[in-house]
């Protein structure tokens, strides 16, 4: 019983977050706003995810496997963000308009 | 009424993503949003498909030391379905983009609107 | 009437497009009706778009409405008094080992029962890849000639770090999938699509000469007729010999043959797609 509750404690927690994801997706107007909000679901959500479901199936291999996601995620994830802020630094001709450069 | 949809909560859901894929395909002006569409309606084509072959208190059609007992696994005709759904829906979007890709060399925009007016001046 | 037969003949031999209204003296054409209502194409635009949004907002409502209908009038979830679940299901799942030779039944079943529907399949696959071909293949140069197209610029340090580690593992895994498919869930597609991604990854992070090295043109369109030949010369001696005409003992092997073919052929396919959408060869 408590193990059907941290394992929904758990998803319902991941659900909020995927949704705060995507409601920043479609409501933040550009880019490197959106990428901030896109990396919710990947690190935290997927975590919580796993989580959730490792709860609910006990220790077993699977489970083991099922570890090896949310790592690849994380290795792969912030080079994903990397190589499109770095494409929308190049092939945008005028950074200036969407927010200011603050020179140190 | 709740008790239906909880039941046959597979194929509501993939009702609700078909016709999102769809509206999605009519709305949109953007031509790569509508390859997205499709690709929505693909994917839920495929959640309907898939789940149809359900067995309740059965394991997926992986022979294990069971032996070939017909009572231990699911329907393995759904699944097969929806492999060959999923190359052709690949092979559909390839297809589509590479069409998206030279309209852009071409017009020089992906918005249909634009589009439709640009193909309008040309032939006057 | 002269000229309009005059016109006609030119078009059958090829000489010019059939004309229907631009060569006519002005005079013959019929008049040009006026717009009543008197408003401007912007307007009108704008009036069309709300019309044209509540007429599909409609059309979604009513197939949401026919389908969901259909979705709780269906036979039980779950249940294994389905129509679905009969003989056909039943022989596939208790023969499958002992006449195709796979413990993997939806991967016997693909390649053996049901295998022209996946020959069917492995043809559009190929089609769609010869008409990417011919849409988006040029040489002489990429279509994108600005200067600051990024197409010079040096492989990305972190890529090439992170994909010091990742392109290993997803080659192993994607092998692993490939060899294993008629024991474990996998097969050719999904394996060949996981070694596509590694290809390219591959090029994304070192540059497409090195890849070009060994994936040349020649290598690519070998790959694919190949593929597909076996496949067509397979099960065209199913054709000629019955149903049964391989021994089952052959019937094991070939479950495995076909399943690295259709993965090869799977794997340049997508590398393909890629190359070709990014620098129209390659």
């Amino acid at each position: 019983m408590i193990r059907i509750a941290a394992a929904s404690l758990f998803l319902a927690l991941a659900v909020f977050l995927f949704f705060s994801e995507i409601l920043g997706l479609f409501k933040f107007r550009y880019v490197m706003d959106r990428i901030h909000a896109a990396a919710l679901g990947d690190t935290l959500g997927i975590v919580f995810v796993v989580l959730g479901v490792a709860v609910l199936g006990g220790v077993s291999v699977s489970v083991i496997k099922l570890l090896l996601i949310p790592a690849f995620m994380f290795l792969t994830g912030p080079v994903i963000t990397h190589l499109i802020a770095q494409a929308e630094v190049l092939c945008r001709r005028n950074q200036g308009s969407e927010y200011e450069e603050e020179y140190r | 009424m709740l008790e239906t949809i909880i039941e046959n909560r597979y194929t509501i859901t993939a009702v609700i993503l078909f016709t999102l894929g769809f509206g999605n395909l009519l709305l949109h002006q953007n031509l790569i949003k509508k390859v997205i569409a499709f690709n929505i309606m693909d994917a839920s084509t495929f959640l309907l498909l898939a789940t149809r072959g359900f067995i309740e208190g059965r394991s997926a059609a992986i022979l294990t030391e069971g032996g070939a007992n017909t009572g231990l696994y699911v329907n393995p005709i759904p699944a097969g379905l929806v492999l060959t759904g999923i190359v052709v829906s690949v092979s559909v979007s390839a297809f589509s983009l590479a069409l998206i890709q030279r309209i852009y060399r071409r017009y020089g925009t992906v918005d249909l609107r634009e589009l439709l007016d640009a193909v309008r001046k040309e032939k006057v | 009437m002269k000229k309009l037969f005059s016109s006609f003949s030119a078009w059958v031999d090829g000489q010019k497009p059939f004309p229907l209204k631009t060569e006519y003296p002005a005079q013959n054409r019929a008049p040009v009706l006026k717009d009543r209502s008197g408003r401007s194409d912007r307007e009108k635009l704008r009036i069309f778009s709300r019309f044209y949004t509540v007429c599909c907002l409609m059309i979604c409502a009513l197939i949401l409405f026919a389908l969901l209908s259909m979705a709780v009038s269906m036979p039980e979830f779950g249940s294994d008094t389905n129509p679905t679940v009969n003989e056909v299901s039943e022989h596939y799942v208790g023969k499958a080992e002992s006449e195709t030779g796979a413990e993997n039944v939806i991967a016997g079943m693909i390649l053996n029962y049901r295998g022209f529907d996946t020959f069917g399949e492995s043809c559009v696959l190929f089609l769609a890849v010869c008409c990417v071909i011919q849409l988006l293949w040029h040489t002489g140069g990429s279509a994108d000639t600005r200067s600051d197209s990024g197409k010079d610029a040096a492989p990305d340090v972190i890529l090439s770090r992170v994909c010091q580690i990742v392109i290993p593992c997803v080659l192993c895994f994607g092998i692993c999938v490939l060899f294993n498919g008629h024991v474990s869930p996998g097969g050719g597609f999904s394996g060949g699509s996981t070694l596509g991604a590694a290809l390219i990854l591959f090029a994304v992070a070192y540059g497409e000469k090195d890849v070009s090295r060994f994936f040349t043109r020649r290598v690519f369109d070998f790959v694919r007729i190949a593929g597909l030949a076996i496949y067509a010369l397979m099960f065209g001696v199913y054709i000629f010999q019955g149903a049964n005409g391989i021994s089952s003992d052959l019937a094991h092997y070939i479950v495995l043959v076909i399943d690295i073919a259709v993965g090869l052929v799977v794997m340049s396919t997508m590398y393909g797609f890629y190359s070709f959408y990014i620098r129209g060869d390659l």
